[in-house]
């Protein structure tokens, strides 16, 4: 079977600085993949590089064995890469229902005809993408605050409703930017139960970047571990663990006379 | 299907009676007011598809406009004969066609001048309404600075009189354009446009193509300048290149931030606001002996914006506020 997400020596350079330093990783259907590393080790970027913010300098990538290295991040997000921010980025001023409205706006396909005079194919468009965000925000428990505006949300919820928001337009793969930011040890349970039901629910590949290693080691199936641009480790959170270093890369190397 | 047509029907009765109790009771100064507040209503609410709902900043509307004027009056003259035998649905096309070819202009101009942000599509926009202006102060077959003069007015039909058709013709553009805008904010093109204006990272992250979403705005704004302008060469009967030159483009956008950016009511307000003010004030000078209208005119803008700066309507409808006092009084 080919792998979902193949990165071939995926990299890429700020000037004299290898952000992304030939990086390989394979995401089969169904994983539940982890990305971690001390802060500044390329985490982030390597997400870019994924959604299409940035092009890299060399490498290539693959989505279920076709070449998307070239394509824009609108594209990428139609062929089912869906991903939330690090500092979370809502519409604002945006209801909650707005909001994840809006994620499965272009796969609608009434024009302004039919929104002048309410055809049929308006109502039933709408309808159904009403319905579809009304149980996705009923599953997050959100569906009480539907008319609330996003920026009025508590953290958590925010961080719920950008899943939600991706959720939306059945993704193949979601990539999560440390979700659990800023949630504390209640809110973090929660959502790393949540995320293996929206796994196994929607049947999708999630990968993830997180810095709280509780969450991390808790829910993701395999790990790879990123330090100054280059992947170091890579395997079971139990593997990865051990591996020295990775020891190495997070408390520093044992001082040897 | 059946109750539609009963709507259309509603609303063609409702604007000629409305055209006609306004025929009667208030004289030809008044009426020619009220003629102008529709025609800025139209331009205004497609300019607060772009200024207030996909949060661009457009500065050069004043070039739309006349490019629609410019499309009406130049047709007219070539062909009075066309308008003579088809009543008002001649006028309808050369309205439709000043539209449209605004509407090209809008998408030339917005294509590349879109992926700029903030000022510099102002001043894009601005440069582009300068251009026009001083293109057509130089075109001897469109009148060069002298402009076109005596375009053909709207006709009068039996006892009704000139007022009520150009009443009837622009009242029927200012509810279409409106409804227009007021079903497509409420479906999923609206959401893009807001979906811009709030994150375009965000946007293009969820697979939305902001550069097309921007110019398709930008194109529908500019097709109703051009309806708008058409309007204009009818009703005046006079279009000349001064008359579409900064001022006015800066009288739409302040119709669109008085009014409040993404509120359309609060645009049809702001122009009567906007249109109505000056003319008022004229009795200050009978008083005073000076011309203050301006003076008092931009205090009173600069004090609107300091007590209100969302604009006098913030982003609600007419209709959000009936029910939100309907909710508190209960």
């Amino acid at each position: 079977m080919t792998p979902l997400l193949q990165a071939q020596a995926l990299s890429i350079q700020f000037g004299g600085l290898k952000a992304v330093d030939q990086v390989d990783l394979t995401l089969n259907q169904g994983d539940l993949f982890g990305l971690i590393g001390p802060n500044g080790a390329g985490k982030t970027t390597f997400f870019n590089l994924l959604t299409g913010v940035y092009k890299p300098t060399s490498g290539k990538l693959f989505l279920k064995g076709e070449d998307i290295t070239k394509i824009s991040t609108p594209k990428r997000s139609e062929k089912g890469i869906r991903r939330t921010f690090q500092n979370i980025r809502l519409f604002k001023e945006l209801t909650v229902l707005e909001n994840a409205l809006i994620a499965v706006d272009q796969n609608l396909s009434y024009n302004y005809f039919d929104s002048f005079f309410l055809t049929e194919k308006f109502i039933t468009e709408e309808k159904s993408s009403y319905e579809k965000a009304m149980k996705l925000l009923s599953l997050f428990k959100l569906d009480s605050l539907i008319n609330e505006k996003a920026v009025n949300l508590s953290y958590g919820s925010q961080r719920k409703l950008e899943i939600i928001r991706t959720l939306m337009s059945d993704p193949k793969l979601i990539c999560l930017d440390e979700p659990a930011a800023g949630m504390n040890h209640s809110e973090t349970k929660e959502l790393s139960q949540l995320i293996r039901q929206i796994r196994d629910q929607f049947k999708l590949t999630v990968l993830l970047i997180e810095h709280d290693m509780k969450l991390v080691m808790g829910v993701c199936d395999r790990l790879a571990v990123l330090d100054h641009g280059i992947k170091i480790a890579d395997g079971t959170p139990q593997q990865v663990r051990s591996n020295p270093k990775v020891i190495e890369a997070y408390l520093g190397a044992e001082v040897t006379s | 299907m059946k109750n539609k047509f009963n709507v259309v029907l509603i609303v063609l009765a409702l604007v000629s009676i409305l055209g006609l109790v306004l025929q009667f009771s208030v004289n030809a100064y008044i009426q020619i007011l009220i003629l102008q507040i529709l025609m800025y209503s139209i331009a205004a609410m497609g300019l607060n598809l772009v200024n207030g709902y996909t949060g661009q900043f457009s500065l050069g509307h004043a070039g739309f406009m006349a490019i629609g004027a410019y499309t009406s009056a130049y047709l007219s003259q070539v062909f009075p004969s066309f308008l003579e035998t088809t009543h008002l649905l001649g006028f309808f096309i050369f309205s439709i066609l000043g539209g449209l070819l605004a509407a090209v202009f809008g998408y030339v101009v917005g294509l590349p001048s879109l992926r700029l942000k903030g000022d510099y599509l102002a001043i894009v926009t601005l440069g582009f309404g300068e251009i026009l202006r001083v293109f057509l102060l130089n075109i001897e077959a469109l009148g060069a600075a002298r402009g076109i003069t005596g375009i053909v007015p709207y006709p009068e039909l039996g006892f009704l009189d000139r007022f009520w058709v150009s009443f009837f013709y622009i009242a029927i553009w200012f509810v279409v354009g409106l409804y227009f805008v007021w079903r497509l904010t409420r479906g999923r093109h609206g959401r893009q446009f807001l979906s811009v204006r709030e994150d375009e990272v965000a946007a293009l992250s969820l697979g939305l193509n902001t550069t097309q979403i921007k110019v398709r705005s930008f194109v529908i704004a500019s097709f109703f300048a051009g309806v708008a302008g058409s309007i204009y060469a009818h009703l005046i009967s006079i279009v000349s290149p001064s008359v579409f030159g900064f001022m006015m483009s800066v009288n739409i956008v302040v119709m669109v931030v008085l009014g409040g950016m993404g509120s359309f009511t609060g645009s049809i307000f702001a122009a009567a606001f906007v249109t109505l003010m000056p003319e008022l004030l004229r009795s200050l000078q009978a008083i005073t002996g000076y011309d203050l209208r301006m003076v008092v005119f931009s205090l009173s803008l600069i004090f609107i914006m300091i007590y209100r700066p969302t604009g006098l309507f913030g982003s609600k409808e007419l209709p959000d506020f009936f029910r939100d006092w309907r909710m508190k009084k209960s």
